[in-house]
């Protein structure tokens, strides 16, 4: 942990100057830049931002906890505190990315994130952007991507928080959060302990309860963001670092696990805006880097690290914005099993045009990216997107765009069986959304309706041969709709809040191996056609009471769809009370999660805990009263 | 509003009533008979969530049953299942994640005992009635042979005999076990690996350890009681000047002596091996193909006898029939294809995900 903190205070002597970067994350209306953007990168596509209140509940949980309860994301998770990753609109956890303030995070080895890895505790807005749109993120966003984003606070003064949950199962999770904001400064530093048993009950094959063995874990991390408005000029910078240390269970059809890994993971962004006249320029960088101890009979290190820079420069006329950027992204890994040390060089270059139509309350962009990758070029990716105002508070987005996943390290150079020739998986992602808000007096109304469409080819699975070996065999077509509905009533001193999402999710094998005939035309495996979530808020004075309910659908285990997993229900619930006192504040919180005790797997043989408790307490104070928190 | 709220009612009850298990298998019922005139089929099971599974293919009548250890046991076998080997009335499942040894009767399939104290077993060999022997690859720094009382099911003694201990055959007085180089399939460590164990059956001592090639992988006994022995060969990825060709050798069981190397083409992992039922051919593969080769040669064939590769690879002296598996994506069921001895495509049959290794009971 030394390191980390050595590392924390230089990033804290650099961020004098620092201030924000991404137009998407602005909190504050009143930065002259503010006033000339009209920069939305995904234009077109279904953003649903997380509840704040759903993310307060879970302050002390993984990205992966509080995905799972989306009601759309598919979370195909080994346990508590066990790896998690996360799957968008049917499609793999390769072909959705998580993007932390506009960067990828994803290990270049396997091309996804562990989504357990990530705490809420270090986000301030999660947001899952349904639809692909390579053009915009690159390589791997497919079906959609989460947004994981951190946004300054102005104007707040010092604020100051530390949080304690206990919980079943020796689960102890420590944070605390010191934030500081003034007119043209915001920064903060957070930093969080996470420790369990995590021995937690299941049923076994005859019905007994079972404690799970070697599943404990432990993990630490900080992270500081800072953002600075100076006259012309923006900065922001970010910096992350997190140790984990976990044993990893093994499925129950196996003899009990001693194996264990540890991750420590190093991220950090740095970036500067400039705006004068309709011109605006950004320079953005960052790295992401991470090293693996897999330990069983001996430690078997492995580790990449990934740096990328973008240039961006956009011209703002007549209600139209003119974009081109450059990006450029450097990847190296080593692993023991690889026939290589690999490293990739990727250039990219992007070009955007936008336009608002006033008269017609229309936006309309399309963008084209280009992407060279170690000298070999790569399709054009074009996209088209449209966000158009209707009648009777109605909203209409359309977008269509050419998708791609590069090929990872593993597929490409893991020895034996990596496949060096592998070819890009690529397809066009289309996604339409009408959204209707309304209010009447204390009431109000958004329910939004989405079909999202993904028809994706050179779709690479791992075949058996002279060795089990990935090939670009599969071309799946992946469809379906979301529904969701939210209403809030507020009135004197009771708050109401419901929201319901339902997605119904058809994957469908169109073309596979000439020896695996007996997958076609099947749902892709853990893909349920059938998700949804609701979710109950009570807030009345200092009390504030809350109920979720997650249903998945049964969903296929098997490509030739000849083995399945149960459905299964999940019900969470809490109640939170709330004590300011001048300013200082006091929140004390009691969970229950799996009330009704449901034993269900989410992977075939890792069982999931039945009824857990948590309670926690969490103190704040804010120089200037903030209403913020 | 009223119609969102109405549509997202139905889809919730839509979905409520569309959620149970699905449980698609059209197999017969799992009572029968195993121990005759059948072919058990050893399924790995998916590899980091699955349970293996056993399936049955009668010759005769071409019925297939499924997952018939659960469906009579009402318990998983366990991840994964390396192999199924008969003794007496007994059947051995050697299941290496799980590191047991599952037995069953073999007529009934009713669990009876299981063998722990194992660490990645790989293969069983029944050398008597009250006698047997397990190989393993244990923490792969080295490999074991496991004695096993088979009156009380329990490990008598454990000798180290080299790194990856894996297929073995009993020939007289002693059993050849391959070191095949375990975890490291395409290395070379010529002190621990690449060699044939020697294992007294009176004695249970390691007697001698045969060099023969790299990585031996597959051992098989001719009508003249010789021994034939496939290597993988090596294939160093970070240095292709180490690359070494698999090789086919014969060897005299009483006298431990290399009488013929016949180097192969080429390295790799997919080297299988059997005779046939009178014992005068041998079946093997390598690089995707499958070669006949009389056991009188002295030079390899140089066209495939069978144009494509399996992932098991065995031969039913009782239906005389070459089988070959399927795993495909290893997320699915596989399937046996079955060729007469002149190569010609008999028939197929569905298996579990991963069928790895076959069991052939006569009539």
């Amino acid at each position: 942990m030394k390191y980390i903190i050595t590392l924390m205070t230089g990033f804290l002597f650099l961020s004098v100057h620092a201030q924000q970067s991404l137009d998407s994350l602005q909190r504050l209306k009143e930065v002259t830049i503010e006033a000339q953007r009209i920069d939305v990168p995904v234009t077109g596509t279904s953003m649903d931002t997380i509840d704040a209140k759903l993310k307060s509940f879970y302050s002390s949980s993984s990205v992966s906890d509080l995905m799972a309860t989306s009601g759309k994301i598919f979370v195909k998770s080994y346990g508590p505190g066990t790896l998690a990753s996360l799957a968008l609109n049917g499609t793999t956890s390769t072909q959705t990315n998580i993007l932390w303030n506009g960067f990828k995070i994803e290990s270049p080895m396997v091309g996804q994130t562990d989504a357990s890895l990530l705490p809420v505790f270090f986000t301030d807005e999660v947001i899952i952007q349904s639809g692909g749109r390579s053009d915009s993120w690159g390589s791997g966003s497919m079906g959609g991507s989460i947004l994981l984003n951190n946004s300054p606070l102005f104007n707040s003064g010092l604020s100051v928080m530390a949080q304690s949950s206990v919980g079943s199962y020796g689960d102890n999770f420590f944070s605390t959060k010191a934030e500081y904001g003034t007119k043209k400064y915001s920064g903060n530093i957070a930093w969080f302990n996470h420790q369990s048993k995590n021995n937690y009950l299941y049923k076994d094959f005859s019905g007994n309860d079972v404690n799970r063995s070697n599943a404990g874990f432990s993990s630490e991390g900080i992270m500081s963001n800072h953002f600075l408005h100076a006259g012309k000029h923006t900065f922001s910078l970010h910096a992350w670092l997190q140790d984990s240390d976990r044993d990893l269970p093994s499925s129950v059809t196996e003899s009990p696990s001693t194996s264990s890994q540890i991750d420590k993971s190093i991220r950090a962004i740095g970036a500067w805006k400039y705006g004068k006249g309709n011109f605006i320029t950004e320079v953005r960088t960052g790295i992401n880097s991470e090293q693996l101890i897999y330990k069983k009979y001996e430690a078997d290190s492995s580790d990449f690290f990934t740096s990328s820079s973008r240039v961006e420069s956009r011209y703002i006329f007549h209600e139209s914005q003119l974009l081109v950027a450059i990006d450029y992204e450097h990847s190296k890994a080593h692993e023991h099993y690889y026939s290589i040390v690999p490293e990739q060089n990727l250039f990219a270059t992007t070009a955007s045009w936008k336009k608002e139509f006033r008269k017609i309350k229309m936006n309309a962009a399309v963008n084209a990216r280009m992407e060279w990758i170690d000298g070999k070029d790569s399709p054009l990716v074009p996209s088209f997107g449209v966000e158009k105002k209707l009648p009777l508070n109605l909203q209409f987005n359309l977008s269509a765009a050419r998708v791609y996943r590069n090929t990872t390290f593993n597929e490409r150079y893991w020895n034996p069986g990596g496949n060096p020739n592998l070819l890009p998986e690529s397809g066009w992602s289309y996604n339409t959304s009408l959204y209707h808000l309304y209010q009447l007096r204390a009431i109000n109304s958004n329910a939004s309706i989405e079909y999202f469409d993904n028809r994706i080819t050179n779709q690479v699975v791992w075949m058996s041969g002279t060795y089990y070996s990935p090939v670009n065999v599969l071309s799946v077509h992946s469809y379906g709709i979301t529904a969701r509905e939210k209403i809030t009533v507020a009135i004197k001193q009771l708050a109401v809040s419901l929201t319901g999402t339902y997605t119904y999710t058809r994957s469908v094998n169109t073309k596979v191996a000439s020896n695996q005939q007996s997958s076609l035309d099947k749902q892709s495996i853990y893909v349920p056609l059938h998700q949804g979530s609701g979710f109950i808020f009570l807030a009345y004075g200092k009390f504030m009471l809350s109920y979720e309910h997650v249903f998945t659908g049964s969903y296929y285990v098997q490509s030739d769809n000849l083995d399945s997993l149960p459905s299964w229900s999940v019900a969470n619930a809490g109640l939170t009370y709330k004590l300011p006192y001048r300013k200082f504040g006091i929140e004390l919180q009691f969970k229950v999660k799996n009330i009704f005790n449901e034993n269900y797997y989410v992977i075939n043989y890792y069982p999931m805990p039945l009824r857990t408790y948590y309670i926690s307490m969490l103190l704040k104070f804010n120089s200037k009263k903030s209403k913020s928190q | 509003m009223k119609k969102t709220f109405a549509l997202i009612t139905v889809l919730a009850i839509v979905a409520c009533f569309t959620s149970c298990k699905k449980k698609t298998d059209d197999d017969s019922p799992a009572s029968g008979d195993y121990s005759h005139g059948v072919v058990l089929v050893s399924n790995e099971g998916s590899f980091s969530s699955g349970t293996g599974t056993i399936s049955s293919f009668d010759s005769q009548t071409k019925e297939v049953k499924q997952n018939i250890f659960e469906e009579v046991n009402h318990f998983p076998l366990g991840n994964l299942v390396q192999s199924i080997s008969v003794s007496g009335d007994k059947a051995y499942i050697v299941v290496n994640n799980a590191q047991k040894v599952e037995i069953v009767n073999s007529q009934s399939f009713a669990s009876v005992g299981t063998i722990t104290s194992l660490e990645q077993p790989r293969y069983f060999l029944g050398i008597n009635s009250s006698k047997g022997y397990i190989t393993q690859w244990g923490d792969g720094s080295r490999g074991e042979l496991k004695i096993v009382d088979l009156a009380t099911n329990s490990v008598l003694n454990t000798i180290d005999i080299g790194k990856g201990s894996d297929r073995m055959i009993q020939s007289g007085n002693y059993v050849f076990v391959c070191n095949a180089g375990g975890y490291d399939p395409l290395t070379y460590d010529p002190v621990n690996d690449s060699a044939i164990s020697v294992i007294d059956v009176q004695t249970d001592n390691l007697v001698d350890r045969i060099i023969v090639g790299y990585n031996p992988a597959g051992v098989a006994m001719d009508s003249n009681g010789k021994l034939w022995v496939i290597c993988y060969g090596i294939n160093d990825y970070n240095n292709t000047a180490n690359n070494r060709p698999g090789c086919l050798v014969r060897l005299d069981p009483a006298t431990f002596a290399v009488e013929l190397t016949l180097p192969l083409q080429f390295n790799s992992i997919d080297m299988r091996l059997a005779t046939n039922g009178d014992g005068d051919k041998i079946y093997y593969q390598c690089v995707g193909s499958v070669y006949e080769m009389p056991v009188t040669a002295t030079v390899l064939p140089s066209t495939p006898f069978i144009d494509r590769g399996f992932y098991a690879f065995g031969y039913d002296p009782y239906a005389h029939m070459i089988c070959g598996s399927n795993a495909g994506d290893f997320n699915s069921n596989g399937y046996v294809i079955r060729y007469d001895e002149a190569g010609a495509l008999v028939d197929s049959f569905m298996t579990g995900i991963g069928p790895g290794n076959f069991a052939f009971l006569p009539e």
